[in-house]
């Protein structure tokens, strides 16, 4: 018997090529749902692909249509990638080794509309909960910054104020107590006139009627008509007791008009109440405009803004975690999968062949942005990324690692920067440097030219500035020092909208000459800012001068504002309130006087019945009798 | 379906007086299947050599499942076996070789229950192919012996329908 059977070869490649052609046309709907599943999982929300096809013949993996959901957003993408390709080499696949020769992305959006809501599904959100019970080391890392980074409270930003200040982001006046008062004061005043119109009136018409009864009463007592000394003594002691009468009348009189008066200060109480409500409602709000924790430290949040503050810091937390899984490769910790049945030991041999287990060649990324909203309708975002020699064994590689940003804006705070950063850890010490050029940078109303990278010594013919950036490990270090003299500002050259650039201009308006020293260093995720300078106390001054007048600007439109809203309405209240007083006290005034006339009457004839009855006494009797009688009288009547 | 049919083979081939190496080297390639844990290459390798190679599959077959049973509590032994064989210092410019060249690495041989239960598989295959093969010997000449000449089966033997599926496998055969 033949141990060989050739014929057995054929099912053998038979079944090979079949395995071949199911993993072709099945691992592209594999590795789509594999990228849409994952990617769903790490970006909090939707990950759609339109299509995704792998050619192993051609080397190339081609996504098209890839669109990350926001989830803090559901309607609005965080990412749109219109193709991404991605040429690797297929040899080093088979020493289990990944080589890309490029990354191509083109593009890249950011903030797109999406037609649908890109919420997780359901099931997936069910799925992944049983498994958040064991949270991997990179879900809790980022678990735990982003509470630190939603901890902090907002102060208010230096933009926000000045020109583009509201008072009505700060305060809704309707909901201010001095606003409630001044609108309840007509009311008030309405009152007051209601109850003198329910009591005033009738009573004073009662008093009418008396005083004209007690006036006839009195008319009618007439000298002329008392001939008779008894009836004229008679008519004396009438009149004495209608004065008595007419006094009290004149009391009652006096007691309303107290009263009224009373009534009508109280109004005036409530006016002034509202006015002195209103000022100390303003003396409050306006403390609220201000920055009460004033530091150079914190100078970016109140210049910026704790969101974009907030922003950069995430960036640089990204950075953070790539670097720290990108060190775990470089440095050979990378785990193995293990064998199902059993873990075993895994043993490491001498790589003879220098490719690296992982390297991307290259990586091209660029992005087309337009008319940001944020930014204005003119605007326009060239923006590329390259980075080259990527490698998980950057040593075997004879040139370092770079990535290279840049952009290219019109209508923006500069018209092209470039970022480039040189990642060289083909040594025990990783030789990291970091450089910037910048070119028609429009700050502070200076149009600064760019320069050279690594470190960047820049030269503008107005100013020399030198930086500098190290990272090593998880910490960085990163010196700014410039001699600013002579500047020229061209202000009216480059007015610009940006309102950071704006309050920037108008600080460095102050200062006429200063060497600046900016630092940040220590760990990534919470480098400490120093600023430092020769001027820097005039920095400060004009910071906070800046600042104040900010401030100032803001408190006095906010008391313009309160004072427009609700002194109208106080003083119309004052002016209701004056009118009452005119119409009771007019109406109170006349019967006063009235009954005062009356009074004056009453004394006078009293008086001439008085002189009346001594004349006549004067006439029949004799003198000494006359005398008798008249200290009779003066004894008895008192005069 | 197949399953059964080649399990119906392998009895048929048993009780015949041919065929013995083909069925003991499918039993002692079905133990390296079943030693070995599950991997693509691996597999792939040893279906290539069934598949040129006249081998039983109906006895690979039912080995590898066996094997594989067994294979669990002999793993300690297997890790203990497959790191002295990648440690041996001998044996290193081999390993090295291997680790760089193409194909290999994905087998995860330098994990050490990997080359471990391969290299034990391998080292028991010949063993296990004499053993098997001495074990269908013994099972034909005292098991079915003594089976074929015992009264059920002569009247099994006996009846109409047995001859019915006699006519019917030797047309078969000369059919095929």
């Amino acid at each position: 018997m033949k141990a060989l059977r050739w014929k057995g070869l054929l099912p053998f490649v038979l079944i090979s090529i079949l395995i071949y052609v199911v993993t072709v046309f099945f691992m592209d709907v594999y590795l789509r749902r594999l990228l849409v599943k994952q990617g769903t999982r790490l970006n909090g929300a939707l990950v759609e692909v339109d299509r995704l096809s792998l050619s192993f013949l051609q080397s190339r993996l081609t996504v098209r249509g890839l669109r990350a959901a926001d989830p803090s957003e559901l309607m609005k993408n965080r990412l749109e990638l219109d193709k991404v390709v991605a040429d690797f080499r297929f040899l080093p696949l088979l020493k289990k080794k990944f080589v890309i020769e490029e990354i191509a992305v083109e593009g890249v959006k950011w903030g797109t509309a999406r037609k649908k809501a890109g919420a997780v599904p359901a099931a997936w959100q069910k799925e992944w909960a049983e498994s958040a019970q064991h949270p991997s080391l990179l879900q809790s890392e980022l678990a735990q910054w982003g509470q630190e980074v939603h901890a902090a409270l907002p102060q208010l930003d230096l933009k926000q104020l000045g020109e583009r200040f509201d008072p009505r982001q700060l305060v809704k006046v309707e909901e201010l107590e001095a606003y409630r008062r001044a609108t309840a004061l007509p009311g008030e005043v309405q009152k007051i006139g209601e109850q003198w119109k329910n009591r005033g009136p009738a009573l004073l018409a009662e008093k009418k009627q008396k005083i004209a009864d007690l006036r006839r009463q009195v008319e009618a007592l007439d000298p002329r008509r008392f001939k008779d000394p008894a009836a004229a003594i008679q008519a004396i002691q009438t009149v004495q007791n209608l004065k008595t009468e007419i006094e009290a009348q004149r009391q009652q009189l006096r007691d309303l008009r107290g009263e009224v008066q009373g009534s009508l200060n109280q109004g005036a109480a409530l006016v002034q109440q509202a006015r002195q409500g209103l000022d100390q409602d303003i003396a409050n709000l306006k403390k609220k405009i201000g920055f009460a924790d004033f530091q150079l430290d914190r100078l970016s949040e109140t210049l910026f803004g704790l969101p974009t503050v907030q922003r950069y810091a995430r960036y640089l937390e990204y950075y953070r975690q790539a670097n720290r899984y990108l060190a775990k490769v470089q440095s050979g910790k990378k785990r193995e999968p293990e064998p199902r049945r059993a873990r075993g030991r895994t043993v490491r041999f001498p790589i003879t062949d220098r490719t690296p287990s992982f390297l991307l060649a290259k990586l091209n990324l660029s992005a087309d942005t337009r008319n940001n909203r944020e930014v204005g309708n003119n605007y326009r975002g060239l923006y590329s990324a390259l980075a080259t020699s990527i490698s998980s064994e950057p040593k075997w590689l004879p040139t370092p690692a770079e990535v290279e940003l840049a952009a290219q804006m019109s209508g923006g705070a500069f018209q092209s920067a470039k970022l480039k950063a040189t990642l060289d850890r083909r040594s025990e010490e990783n030789r990291d440097t970091f450089g910037a050029s910048v070119h028609g940078l429009r700050l502070a109303g200076m149009t600064l030219g760019g320069g050279g990278i690594f470190p960047i010594p820049l030269q503008n013919g107005v100013s020399d500035w030198n930086l500098t950036v190290a990272l090593r490990e998880e910490t960085i270090q990163a010196e700014f020092s410039g001699d600013f003299q002579n500047l020229t500002y061209q202000f009216a050259a480059y007015p610009s909208a940006n309102d950071v650039v704006k309050i920037l201009r108008e600080v460095l308006q102050t200062i006429d000459r200063f060497r600046l020293s900016i630092s940040l260093a220590g760990p990534l995720h919470h480098p400490a800012l120093r600023i430092q300078s020769t001027f820097d106390e005039a920095l400060k001054n004009g910071l906070q001068k800046v600042a104040m007048q900010k401030v100032n600007e803001a408190q006095t439109k906010l008391e313009a504002y309160l004072r427009r809203e609700i002194e109208g309405k106080i003083a119309a209240g004052q002016t209701l309130l004056a009118e009452k007083e005119k119409e009771i006290l007019s109406a109170v005034e006349s019967q006063w006087s009235q009954v005062n006339d009356l009074s004056t009457f009453a004394d006078r004839r009293l008086r001439e019945l008085k002189d009346q009855q001594l004349g006549s006494l004067k006439n029949k009797i004799p003198s000494d009798q006359v005398r008798d009688q008249a200290k009779d009288l003066r004894r008895r009547f008192g005069f | 379906m197949i399953i059964l049919q080649q399990l119906f083979n392998l009895i048929k081939l048993l009780n015949s007086e041919k065929g013995e190496v083909s069925i003991a080297a499918g039993f002692a390639l079905g133990m390296v299947l079943g030693f070995v844990p599950a991997n693509a290459l691996i597999i792939g390798a040893i279906f290539f050599f069934f598949c040129i190679l006249r081998i039983n599959g109906a006895a690979m077959f039912l080995a590898w499942p066996l094997f594989k049973l067994l294979a669990f509590p002999l793993d300690p032994l297997f890790d203990r076996l497959g790191y002295a064989l990648l440690t041996w210092p001998a044996l290193q410019s081999l390993w090295t070789k291997a680790y760089n060249a193409p194909l290999l690495p994905w087998t995860r041989f330098n994990n050490s229950v990997v080359a471990g239960s391969l290299a034990a598989g391998l080292i028991l295959f010949l063993p296990a192919l004499f053993f098997f093969r001495w074990l269908i010997r013994r099972y034909r000449e005292s098991v079915w012996r003594r089976l074929s000449e015992s009264k059920p089966m002569k009247v099994l033997k006996a009846t109409t329908l047995y001859q019915w599926y006699e006519k019917y496998q030797n047309l078969k055969g000369v059919v095929s």
